[in-house]
């Protein structure tokens, strides 16, 4: 025991031996230090206030696009989509300015993706029209013959599920999503007007809610600047058909608005906001 | 030195269970990675049918491998050398069974939930809430059961391995536990507590862990019983083990970020993963030198064992995967790898060289030490190595080949300073990749199903007592 | 007890169903690269940015040593006090600049003139900064000369034709083959004529294939709509189905229809069959597709869209059951605009592929 001691127990000092011997300390040791690298990693990101800076524009997704997004949610594109361009010059060439913290900042939870089997969809909103994202969906290799995407035709025959719409947003409200009482309570009215089936009726409402400057989020008001255009929504039968709600309509809301809300002004530099000395508060 | 009487006081009901649970998961693993391997290679594999394309199945195979396959043979193996390493029987055996219950429950659930698109859309985490609590409870369970196995010990120490079971429970039950957080909309979705970079940080910092410790410290806890047990040598150097488990553990932790360069994520979190990535080489080639080391004296055994071959190939993998990742850590080489297959064939060089090759040798160890008889064909066993290894060779040169291509040919610029290939180029280019691909795992699977084969007419002969019971040299 | 018996070997005298471990030292080599690990990661964090600091940390940090620069919340890496450093000796605010952002709006900025625009050392913005200078000043002048040229003088031009050529080939690609395929030859959809993309390589032109209106079409994009039975309520089935076998035959040479002095269209062909068809025709249709059918564009107007339905090329399919659909249904098709998504060297680029596709056409528009 006692040469035992000496010759394997004692590691640069420490007692090993003694760590060996005991469950308790060993595990409350292990558990510690497993602990640290996290917490040093993640915690600052909510107290550094320069990570995640506000950025005009960034607006929570209308009724209709969060069920879009529910749906690019339950098909798992983002296994084979990213949404994040990274600062580099060929991703710049191909997709446009590198993607801003903010942007993702009401996705509970985050779409980045790990895997680019297929492009990039970031800044996809308005790149293709509605037609073609209907011919894309249903059949890929119809519009691009070397595509390896599944079709998805089922989209545009099944009308969408709203049983959850409103559940959805009153719990994203829950976490600072800010929308308001009133966004919730007209969800479905919202909804209608934004795939054209109410005869436009809605549309104006629509528009009141979600092209507004004024967001409250935690009970902090958020003012956009006054010559700050919010990006129009877009409102039409997404999946050509003005007569229903179809998943297609609500995916097909959800990519055309991505990548739309900032307006990456010229001469504006959006990294600063980012990290370094923020030009703006 | 314990006698078989001593072994038969083992509970090795539930560790037969597990074993056998494990080869079935590995089977229908890989059926499913092989499937959708293929799917990426003929896209007129999805069938137009929602629940076997591609995006919903994918998470159908990770999670079947990594929870079912990785997640039996944790719980079968650990339930076994912690047995082993006391000398005490399982304690809390009726806990123990729940954790192996909810285990599979929650694999079922995954099973039905995924294909219908039922999702928390985070990797590796993708089963909804209820289904995470029970797989939660089932680890707290395994926990508790497996410390008091420990606890009850008849012998002053613990054993290294079970050093590094320890650090898995723990950590993985930390990153389990915050990466789930999410609230309910109801039993079919849920958001997640987090959003945007915090979102993507939790997630990556379960990711890499799930990795690191999951896939990685059980493993190596798995590998410190099984190799020197099965080459019959003692293990290399004691202040090795020491090292390398104090500093894997601490330094593994700190890498998350690695998954995230050049994202949004603040560039100083950034930092933090990639310089740790690099310092994690030596910590994490500990675990293989010794390993390796263990093996002197007892390389002969490398020609006419193939569970111990199965053994260390697995642990050349490892030294080679934990050389790659770290690479694959630096920014300027995860710029070129990141969102590619480079990605996906350092995976599958751990997962199917590394984390399958050490589960499918320690399986055949415990499935001839628990029904005390060699296998049924040993051929067979011989023939599994090759089918395997040409399998997983094949799997990830095609995605070294695709990933580094992939990567080459979206940031070309010819000389006049314009990019040279759209996006569709690159696709075009895969597809000769992505056919061999399917065809290694193809293999692989066709090893699984002989491992499957083998085992149940091994089973079979013991209960018609037409198997050859091990010698005692083979048994002590 | 089970763990303490040989001692007579290297190891450290205990034992696990039989394991015992070894008191070897770790190999030499895996201690020094161990030690190297660690060396190397305390390097990294001091030249990269990487520890993080709450903002009293930061105070105490900054008031000992005097290094705002270098910490402001995280450590920013040694670059940032390297004096030759570029991104430390980067630009800096001008007032201008400042007044220009307080102009749009932006009121409430804390920058002054004189400060750094880039407090900070690597960074992987920066780092992008540098790669595109480099890549840019490899196009340099091909690009700025561009800038100045329009796409008539650039198809003139041997070498920057080429130049266009090249730098269009991934533009294409992942811009505009989606629908018009990768060779612009464009996407006929037999089984949903509705997502036809038209064909880029032909003669046939829907808005004009001179340079100016190619440009016009990519720039703000395009919307042309046939309403349903040509804004006719009143056509029957059977005025259908005799339209569409006019349109048929307008395109296989059955019948030719011409105007005459009072821009009437007259079939000086297939007057016996289609007379009846005809009427209609001038009626309802011609309004768009001018009364010799040969479409809007051919008759100087560029932005209707409405084909020309004589020369066998269709935008939606040639089948009699397609032209059916068209006439009974209407179609409206949209080009997306490129104005926010691509620049204007970028957009003539295009212009000048298109153009090169085969159909482009040479001259003005006769407006
Ligand atoms: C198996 C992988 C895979 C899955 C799953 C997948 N995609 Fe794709 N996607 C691709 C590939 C490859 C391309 C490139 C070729 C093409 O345009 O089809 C692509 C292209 C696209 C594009 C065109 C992007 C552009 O800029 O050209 C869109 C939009 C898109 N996918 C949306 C989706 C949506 C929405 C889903 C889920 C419902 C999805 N994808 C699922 C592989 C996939
Ligand atoms: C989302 C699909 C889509 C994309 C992307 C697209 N186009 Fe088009 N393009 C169309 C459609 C549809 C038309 C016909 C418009 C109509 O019929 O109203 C058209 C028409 C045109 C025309 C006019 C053809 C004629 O006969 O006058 C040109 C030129 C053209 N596109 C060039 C381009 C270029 C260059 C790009 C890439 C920058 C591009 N298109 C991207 C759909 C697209
Ligand atoms: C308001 C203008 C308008 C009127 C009236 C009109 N068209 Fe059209 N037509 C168009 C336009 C514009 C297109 C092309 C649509 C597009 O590209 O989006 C078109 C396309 C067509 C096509 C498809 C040709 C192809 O290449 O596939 C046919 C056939 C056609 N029209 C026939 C008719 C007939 C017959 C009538 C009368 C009953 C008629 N059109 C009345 C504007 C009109
Ligand atoms: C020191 C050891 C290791 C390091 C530093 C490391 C590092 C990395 C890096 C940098 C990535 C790519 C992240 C990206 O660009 O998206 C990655 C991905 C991955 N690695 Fe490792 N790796 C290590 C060992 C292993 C081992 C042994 C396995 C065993 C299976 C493994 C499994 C994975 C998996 C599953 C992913 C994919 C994550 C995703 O879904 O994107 N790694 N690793
Ligand atoms: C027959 C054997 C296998 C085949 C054919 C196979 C195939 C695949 C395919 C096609 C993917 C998707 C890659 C992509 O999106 O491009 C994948 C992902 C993955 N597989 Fe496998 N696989 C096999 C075995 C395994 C095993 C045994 C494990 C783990 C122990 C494993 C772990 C994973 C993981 C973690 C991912 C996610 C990778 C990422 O996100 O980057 N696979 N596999
Ligand atoms: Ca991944
Ligand atoms: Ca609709
Ligand atoms: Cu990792």
């Amino acid at each position: 025991m006692s040469e035992y001691k000496k010759g394997g127990g004692m590691i640069r000092g420490i007692p090993h031996d003694t760590i060996e011997q005991s469950l308790p300390i060993l595990a409350v040791f292990v558990a510690i230090l497993v602990a640290v690298g996290g917490i040093v990693e993640v915690v600052p990101s909510y107290y550094l206030d320069d990570a995640e800076p506000a950025v005009e524009g960034v607006r929570p997704y209308t009724p209709l696009e969060l069920e879009g997004y529910a749906i690019y949610r339950r098909e798992g594109c983002f296994l084979c989509h990213s949404q994040m361009i990274r600062p580099f010059r060929d991703e710049k060439e191909r997709y446009g300015h590198f993607s801003l913290a903010a942007e993702s900042g009401f996705d509970h939870n985050y779409q980045w993706g790990s895997k680019r089997t297929g492009p990039d969809l970031a800044r996809l909103g308005g790149k293709y029209t509605d037609a073609w994202h209907i011919q894309h969906m249903r059949a890929p290799r119809s519009v691009v013959p070397e595509s390896v995407m599944p079709n998805y035709m089922w989209l545009e025959e099944t009308a969408l599920d709203t049983s959850k719409t409103k559940r959805r947003m009153e719990v994203l409200a829950m976490m600072n999503v800010p929308y308001s009482a009133d966004d919730i309570a007209n969800w479905e009215a919202d909804m209608k007007a934004q795939a054209g089936v109410d005869d436009g009726d809605g549309e104006d409402a629509l528009r009141t809610r979600y092209e507004r400057k004024t967001w409250e989020i935690d009970g902090e008001v958020t003012q956009w600047t006054d010559s700050f255009e919010p990006t129009p929504i877009n409102v039409r039968a997404f999946d050509g058909d003005a007569t229903d709600v179809t998943e297609l309509d609500a995916l097909i809301a959800y990519l055309q608005m991505l990548g739309k809300s900032v307006h990456f002004e010229e001469g504006v530099d959006y990294y600063h906001d980012k990290f370094g000395q923020p030009y703006r508060k | 030195m314990s006698s078989v009487a001593e072994k038969e006081q083992y509970n090795y009901d539930i560790v037969k269970f597990c074993v056998i649970v494990g080869i079935l998961m590995g089977v229908i693993g890989t059926a499913v990675g092989t499937w959708i391997a293929s799917e990426l290679a003929f896209p007129i594999l999805n069938f137009d049918i929602a629940e076997i394309s591609f995006g919903r199945l994918r998470p159908v195979h990770t999670n079947t491998v990594i929870f079912g396959f990785g997640g039996f043979l944790l719980y079968g193996a650990g339930l076994y050398m912690v047995q082993h390493c006391t000398h005490a029987r399982v304690r809390l055996e009726k806990l123990a069974w729940t954790a192996i219950a909810l285990w599979l429950i929650a694999m079922i659930c995954v099973w039905v939930t995924l294909p219908l698109g039922i999702t928390q859309a985070k990797e590796y985490h993708e089963a909804e809430w209820w289904i995470d609590l029970m797989m939660a409870a089932s680890w707290v369970c395994f926990t508790i059961s497996f410390l008091a196995t420990i606890a009850a010990r008849k012998m002053s120490h613990i054993y290294v391995g079970l050093w590094f079971f320890i650090s898995m429970l723990f950590m993985v039950t930390y990153i389990f536990v915050f990466n789930g957080l999410a609230i309910p909309v109801d039993m079919t979705f849920s958001y997640s507590a987090y959003s945007g970079i915090h979102d993507a940080m939790t997630q990556w910092w379960w990711g890499h862990n799930a990795v690191g410790f999951f896939l990685t410290a059980g493993f190596i806890g798995v590998m410190y019983y099984f190799v020197p047990k099965h080459a019959n040598r003692p293990i290399y150097s004691y202040r090795l083990s020491v090292l390398h488990f104090w500093s894997l553990t601490f330094l593994y932790v700190w890498v998350g970020a690695h998954h995230l360069h050049y994202t949004a994520i603040p560039d100083w979190t950034l930092s933090l993963g990639a310089g740790m990535s690099i310092a994690l080489i030596f910590p994490s080639w500990g675990g293989m030198i010794n390993g390796m080391m263990t093996m002197s004296g007892a390389w002969d055994k490398l020609r006419t064992d193939p569970v111990m071959r199965f053994m260390v190939v697995a642990l050349a993998f490892y030294g080679m995967s934990t050389f790659e990742g770290p690479l694959m850590g630096t920014k300027s080489v995860n710029a070129l790898s990141h969102y590619t297959d480079w990605t996906v064939g350092h995976v599958h060089s751990g997962a199917l060289g590394w984390n399958a090759m050490i589960a499918i040798g320690a399986m055949y160890h415990m499935i001839t030490r628990m029904w005390n008889t060699e296998m049924w064909s040993a051929k067979l066993v011989n023939m599994h190595f090759w089918v395997h290894l040409t399998g997983a060779v094949l799997y990830i040169t095609a995605m070294w080949g695709s990933g580094v291509l992939q990567g080459l040919m979206w940031r070309a610029f010819d000389e006049y300073g314009n990019l040279v290939y759209t996006f569709a180029d690159s696709v075009a280019a895969m597809h000769p990749f992505y056919a061999l691909r399917a065809t290694g795992g193809f293999l692989v699977f066709c090893g699984f199903c002989i491992m499957l084969y083998n085992t149940l007419k091994t089973i079979s002969a013991v209960k018609a007592g037409t198997n050859v019971t091990l010698t005692a040299e083979a048994r002590a | 007890m089970s763990d303490h018996n040989d001692q007579t070997d290297n190891s450290t005298g205990h034992e696990w169903d039989g394991i015992r471990e070894l008191k070897n030292p770790p190999p030499t080599w895996w201690a020094w690269g161990f030690y190297a690990g660690l060396t190397f990661v305390t390097c990294y964090y001091f030249i990269y940015p990487s520890t993080p600091m709450n903002n009293k940390i930061q105070e105490v940090v900054n008031g000992v040593t005097g290094m705002e620069v270098m910490v402001h919340g995280h450590t920013k890496g040694i670059m940032a006090m390297v004096n030759s450093n570029p991104y430390y000796q980067g630009e800096k605010w001008t007032q201008s600049e400042i007044d220009a952002l307080v102009a749009k709006g932006h009121n409430e900025l804390t920058i002054k003139a004189g400060d750094l625009k880039y407090q900070d050392g690597w960074t992987a913005i920066n780092e992008m900064r540098d790669d595109v200078a480099e890549i840019e000043a490899v196009r340099e002048t091909s690009m700025a000369k561009l800038a100045t040229m329009s796409v008539d003088e650039i198809l003139a031009d041997d070498d920057m034709r080429q130049f266009a050529l090249g730098r269009s080939v991934v533009l294409f690609g992942d811009n505009c083959a989606a629908c018009h395929a990768s060779g612009g030859q464009g996407n006929l959809n037999a089984a949903h004529p509705e997502n036809s993309f038209p064909n880029l390589t032909d003669d046939d032109w829907l808005f004009g294939g001179w340079t100016a209106k190619i440009q016009e079409t990519i720039t703000d994009g395009r919307e042309a709509s046939m309403p349903p039975k040509g804004g006719n309520e009143d056509l029957t089935e059977e005025n259908i189905d005799d339209l569409a076998k006019f349109v048929v035959a307008l395109s296989s040479g059955d019948a030719v229809l011409e105007v005459n002095d009072d821009d009437e269209g007259v079939l000086t062909k297939g007057a016996d069959r289609f007379a009846g068809a005809n009427e209609l025709f001038q009626e309802t249709c011609a309004g768009c597709h001018s009364a010799n059918a040969k479409g809007s564009m051919l008759n100087g107007d560029f932005d209707t869209g409405a084909v020309n339905l004589t020369d066998g090329i269709y935008r939606f399919g040639g089948s009699l059951a397609t032209i059916k659909e068209t006439i009974a249904k209407g179609r409206t098709a949209k080009m997306p605009t490129f104005a926010d998504r691509l620049d204007e060297v970028s957009i003539k680029i295009l212009t000048v592929r298109v153009h090169e596709l085969g159909g482009g056409m040479a001259g003005e528009p006769a407006e």
